[in-house]
């Protein structure tokens, strides 16, 4: 079978080259178009409890787009006619950034900051610095004073110290397109900025948009790592073939997948360019398997007419199977990663899934037949030869499998999966660290992020609702305004959340207010009748609109708004977790408590989401894979042996993630689930070597040395090229990306050792009876009945 | 999806005959138990995987927290010196005891109405009103605290908002409607002094031998020198509440309120007048330091308050310029004073030390 079809692709190898070249050509126009941008809305997986609260009530209580914007003076207090004209300036400005909400832009200089005061007609609110600003220095005083006095502002808007006050503006969140907006707001900031003011500008939009201006030189890198790659591989392979058509395969697959993708509507995420060199490093990897088979295959045959096509032709119908199965394994095991409910982890599939499907004809087949229209293939392009050096390596992984060593080799192993496996468990869900970690600690983002937290009740906010849809009036219950002030109370003992926000805060105020200032009725009512008046009250001297951060219209859902001081996986967690404990202790007996909005809401439910799906993303790669393996090779066993590796490799590599603090979220779980079916491609090509010297006859002995030798130099050439164009992502100004591209590079690491030390020790021990025991024909008897094994 | 099982369920025969039959080639193997097993180990394996893939979903498990005792939101109202110890009272029915050595200790209270007042008599013995017309009071130096029972009740409203101590037992508290409740048992039963009616009492000063005067909303001022069988109201020389009252001996008092009123009694309070702190913030509390021979006060925004022995001569300023919180309580100790309120803190009249946050 696999013999026909190498015959067949040899013979009409006009036409499939023909054929593979018009297709390129039209799906090149379209991978040209593909859209490069972050949809924030398929971060979220929509049919989670947490998302359904927050797009419900996202436009009244704060989206997770919220953009939050400080001015920080060095000296002094920020009560200076130039820094407040400065804060004016920008928050007028903000309502002509595309997608902004107008009603949702909060500062001082806006018209939602009011102050609750006492006058000869009972109770007024008045803006406290709109539409003007203070025109002389009493008003000035008394401006700092009316902040000093506001609970809802001092500390939640001017920072404690008067030395910083912020501007809050959010998003629709369907309209966002992060580059557009951050370069807006940037725009905007640089008009007022002369330094001596330090304004500093976080929320997501920015952190994607920081993203997105990393892009240039996250392209360079992927042409430095390219050219990295090229360079390497030329210098080990000493032939041009051993360049170009690696290259060749790496853009006929890229060319296709960013054309499929465009064609079925899927945009390309700037964070994705990892998993792309991911994909596109098994291109290379299959291909110099192939081109290094045609290779060994030439130093067997005479010079002469045709020998490039019967070369081309065996590693065609030797590596069909190993290099088939190898890209069918990666793709299946990927593919598991679209029961995922998020829908940029189901589109990533889709391109991954594509991406690597592509390798069975970029690589697997158009190398080969590219191959066999090479002229002269004997010769080499430079003198210097560093195959021997390599040979020592190989040397060293057949040393390894036939003395004694294997049984220590095996003992080790499984010593280092036991290890990594229980250290795994370490791996953290979330984020790990305060800060963001796309980016490193110094970044501009992060730095101005810390700075906020630290001066601030916190940047990243979650809501919870109290109330039911069609109760109208239900939020001005005692019940649930009691409920709220318990709440906030209970979720503020947590350190990182630096503070609450409720309608239950606006109603102490006012009930002092009435009471001449009197701090004793800084509290709720104790009755029904009491709070209704107050809510009455406040209701008579507000403006549309200024009730909608803490209550709908109808006052039939109200939110508490929580501030963090940090996103981390460990903080969101607990603070979740209270939030049950606290809503199983205090049931309502009217209305429900609705979880969870905002960001941090949001946050909460992805990593729930990839908690919970992270045993099954895992088991049911394996699960697949063991499928695979069983069916093609007809064996049981087999799918276990090809466990082996891939155990390996992800404990390990879970492992590394653990212990460099890197936590598994939105961006890492895709790098990691990707690189499920990553360990194995080069353990294939191994195993499958030595069974089919066996087959031809081979000792064992002689088998492993053998396919080591021929295989595994297409492992060592792959892998060492690999490693070290991907360490280049070390350099790159997004942490993310620097650390997958390390994360990579282990994993490569890995499982090239793991195929060349454990793989032929483990066969060698355990003797599987689908390399060893049944003798069918091997694939290439037909093809090349002159070669017998020395 | 349900076909799932019964594939792997079916398919062990299968796999035992592709993986058997090699192993029985060489050296003749007999099927044995440890044969089949090693044949089912794989679709055991196989099995598993697909049981934990679609059955395996972890839950998050997040950390609890204990709460500070000195939380975010809570307002002390009340302050008292007790030995060595700064007792405070307020929101949720909380009265915490603050060590010189910053230690904080929470006592158990019968109530979660928040405290307005707190007040010491000796080691043992002492008392706190609140909200509700709550009353709780301790004989063993806080470790236990009751509520008073059949405390005297309004049917319109019952916050208590101060009371007083005396020798003997004796307290009285003062708060809405007209309350004016008196205890000559350490605040285990307590009596009205006057009927209800629709003024806040805001703070009451025992001068002893029967002498009480009180203080309270639009200015009104009573005078009692028979432990208040009988009493006669001065009339009201300013219209604004006052908010409380203290005396340095028999004669001379202050008593201060909203808008920085101060009014000083020369004559044991049958005649007031007013003095002029040169500040509007409202004043809440007015205390003499016998020690520092001076007068001190608290109030809004972070105000303090002092005057000389006579009362004459006021000063005033901020705790600190940016720490504008309000304080219904201010205690002289020793060369400081202790302020509490939205919170709680020692003042050396140069430096502002809040305690915890």
């Amino acid at each position: 079978m696999i013999e026909r079809i190498a015959e067949f692709c040899i013979r009409r190898r006009s036409w499939v080259v023909g054929g593979v070249a018009a297709l390129t050509l039209v799906l090149s126009w379209f991978a040209l178009h593909i859209e490069v941008r972050t949809v924030f809305e398929d971060l979220l997986p929509s049919r989670h409890e947490y998302v359904q609260t927050h797009q419900k009530f996202k436009d009244t209580f704060g989206g997770s787009n919220m953009v939050t914007i400080m001015f920080e003076v060095p000296e002094g207090e920020i009560f200076q006619p130039a820094v407040l004209e400065k804060v004016r300036t920008v928050t007028l400005g903000l309502r002509e950034v595309s997608a902004v909400n107008p009603y949702q832009i909060t500062s001082l200089a806006s018209k939602k900051l009011k102050e609750v005061r006492a006058s000869t007609d009972g109770i007024e609110t008045r803006p406290l610095m709109w539409p003007d600003l203070p025109a002389n220095a009493d008003a000035l005083a008394a401006l700092r004073e009316a902040v000093l006095r506001n609970p809802l502002v001092y500390g939640s808007f001017v920072s404690k110290d008067l030395q910083a006050t912020l501007i809050t503006v959010d998003f629709i969140d369907r309209e966002v397109d992060y580059a557009k907006v951050f370069a807006e707001i940037r725009d905007l900031v640089a008009k007022v900025d002369d330094g001596t003011v330090e304004i500093r500008v976080v929320g997501d939009p920015i952190l994607y948009g920081w993203v997105n201006h990393y892009v240039p030189e996250t392209v360079d890198l992927v042409a430095a790592a390219l050219a990295l790659t090229l360079a390497m591989l030329f210098v080990l392979l000493r032939t041009w073939r051993g360049v170009l058509l690696p290259l060749l395969a790496g853009a006929v697959s890229a060319i296709w997948a960013l054309g499929i993708c465009r064609l079925l509507g899927i945009q390309f995420e700037p964070l994705v360019i990892v998993v792309a060199m991911l994909i596109t490093s098994r291109a290379v990897s299959h291909s110099v398997q192939i081109v290094n088979r045609f290779d060994d295959e030439l130093e067997l045959l005479p010079p002469g007419d045709g020998v490039a096509r019967r070369a081309a032709r065996v590693a065609l119908a030797d590596l069909f199977r190993p290099g088939m199965l190898g890209v069918i394994a990666d793709a299946a095991c990927m593919a598991v990663v679209a029961l995922s409910p998020i829908p940029m982890l189901q589109k990533l599939t889709v391109l991954s899934v594509v991406w690597v499907s592509t390798l069975t004809v970029s690589a697997v087949i158009l190398t080969p037949v590219l191959l066999s229209y090479i002229r002269r293939p004997h010769g080499t392009v430079h003198p210097l030869d560093l195959a021997p050096l390599l040979r020592r390596v190989l040397d060293l992984g057949v040393w390894m499998a036939l003395s004694r060593f294997r049984f220590a080799v095996i003992g080790c192993s499984v010593v280092v999966m036991a290890v990594s496996g229980l250290y795994a468990f370490n791996l953290k869900i979330g984020d790990a660290n305060p800060g963001s970690p796309i980016l490193w600690p110094e970044s501009t983002y992060n730095r101005d992020s810390a700075a906020i937290n630290a001066r601030f009740q916190g940047v990243d906010r979650m809501f919870i609702v109290l109330g039911e849809d069609g109760k109208e009036g239900l939020v001005k219950s005692n019940d649930v305004l009691l409920a709220m002030n318990r709440f906030q109370r209970f979720i503020e003992a947590q350190p990182e959340v630096g503070g609450t926000v409720s309608i239950a805060d606006v109603l102490p105020v006012v009930n002092s207010t009435l009471r001449e200032g009197n701090p004793r009725y800084l509290e709720l009512g104790d009755t029904q009748q009491v709070n209704g008046s107050l809510m009455g009250i406040l209701d008579s001297v507000s403006e549309p609109g200024d009730i909608d951060r803490f209550a709908d219209n109808r006052y039939s859902n109200g939110a508490v708004t929580m501030m963090f001081r940090d996103r981390q996986g460990e903080t969101i967690r607990t603070a979740v977790a209270r939030v049950k404990e606290f809503i199983a202790q205090n049931p309502l007996p009217e209305g429900r408590w609705q979880l969870a909005g905002g960001l941090i809401g949001v946050m909460a439910a992805v990593n729930e989401v990839i908690l919970s799906s992270q045993i099954e993303a895992v088991a049911l790669a394996l699960l697949v894979l063991v499928v695979i393996c069983t069916v093609v090779y007809r064996s049981a066993v087999a799918g276990m042996l090809f466990m082996v590796p891939v155990i390996i490799s992800n404990t390990l590599t879970f492992s590394f993630m653990a212990w460099k603090g890197i936590g598994m979220n939105i961006n890492t779980v895709p790098v990691a689930a990707l690189g499920i079916g990553l360990g194995v491609d080069y353990a294939f090509y191994i195993a499958d070597r030595i069974k089919e010297e066996i087959a031809a006859g081979s000792t064992p002995e002689h088998a492993i040395r053998q396919a080591l030798h021929s295989a595994g130099m297409g492992v060592v050439v792959t892998a060492s090229v690999l490693i070290f164009s991907t360490l280049l992502w070390w350099a790159s100004s997004l942490r993310f990306q620097a650390e997958m591209g390390l994360l990579m590079a282990i994993w490569l690491g890995i499982s090239a050792m793991s195929a060349l030390f454990v793989m032929p020790s483990v066969i060698y021990v355990f003797r599987p009876a689908f390399i060893f025991g049944r003798r069918e024909a091997p694939v290439l008897d037909g093809l090349r009945p002159a070669m017998q094994p020395a | 999806m349900d076909r799932l099982p019964d594939y792997v369920a079916a398919r062990p025969r299968a796999g035992a005959t592709a993986a058997v039959p090699p192993a029985a080639e060489p050296p003749v193997r007999r099927r044995t138990l440890t044969g089949a097993m090693v044949a089912m180990l794989p679709w055991a394996i196989i099995a598993g995987l697909l049981w934990a893939g679609l059955f395996v979903k972890p839950q998050p498990v997040g950390s609890t927290v204990q709460p500070p005792l000195l939380e975010q939101r809570d307002h002390f109202y009340g302050l008292a010196l007790a030995a060595d110890k700064v007792w405070v009272a307020g929101s949720n029915g909380k009265i915490l005891a603050l060590g010189a050595d910053g230690g904080i200790e929470r006592f158990t209270t019968p109530t979660e109405r928040t405290l307005q007042d707190i007040a010491v008599w000796d080691a043992s013995h002492a008392v706190a009103v609140g909200n509700d017309g709550v009353i709780v009071f301790t004989a063993d130096g806080g470790r236990t605290w009751t509520a008073a029972a059949e405390v005297p009740r309004s049917q319109v409203a019952n916050k208590l908002n101060r009371v007083r101590v005396a020798d003997g037992g004796v307290a009285v508290a003062t708060g809405e409607m007209g309350a004016l409740l008196m205890s000559r048992d350490h605040g285990r039963t307590w009596a009205r002094l006057r009927d209800e009616e629709d003024v806040a009492w805001n703070d009451v000063a025992l001068l002893g031998a029967g002498r009480i005067r009180v203080v309270g909303e639009f200015g009104r001022i009573l005078t009692s020198e028979d432990d208040g069988a009988s009493w006669n109201e001065i009339a009201a020389p300013v219209p604004s509440s006052l908010m409380a009252v203290a005396f340095r001996d028999a004669d001379v008092g202050v008593a201060v309120g909203l808008e920085g009123v101060v009014l000083v009694t020369r004559d044991s309070g049958r005649t007031w007048h007013e003095a002029d702190v040169g500040a509007r913030d409202h004043l809440f509390d007015i205390a003499w330091d016998a020690a520092g021979g001076r007068w001190i006060g608290a109030g809004a925004l972070g105000r303090w308050v002092t005057a000389d022995a006579e009362a004459a001569r006021w000063t005033s300023g901020r705790l600190d310029d940016r720490d504008l919180s309000w304080h219904t309580r201010v205690v002289p100790a020793g060369g400081l004073a202790w302020f509490a309120g939205a919170n709680v803190g020692r003042w050396d009249g140069e430096r502002w030390t809040p305690v915890g946050r």
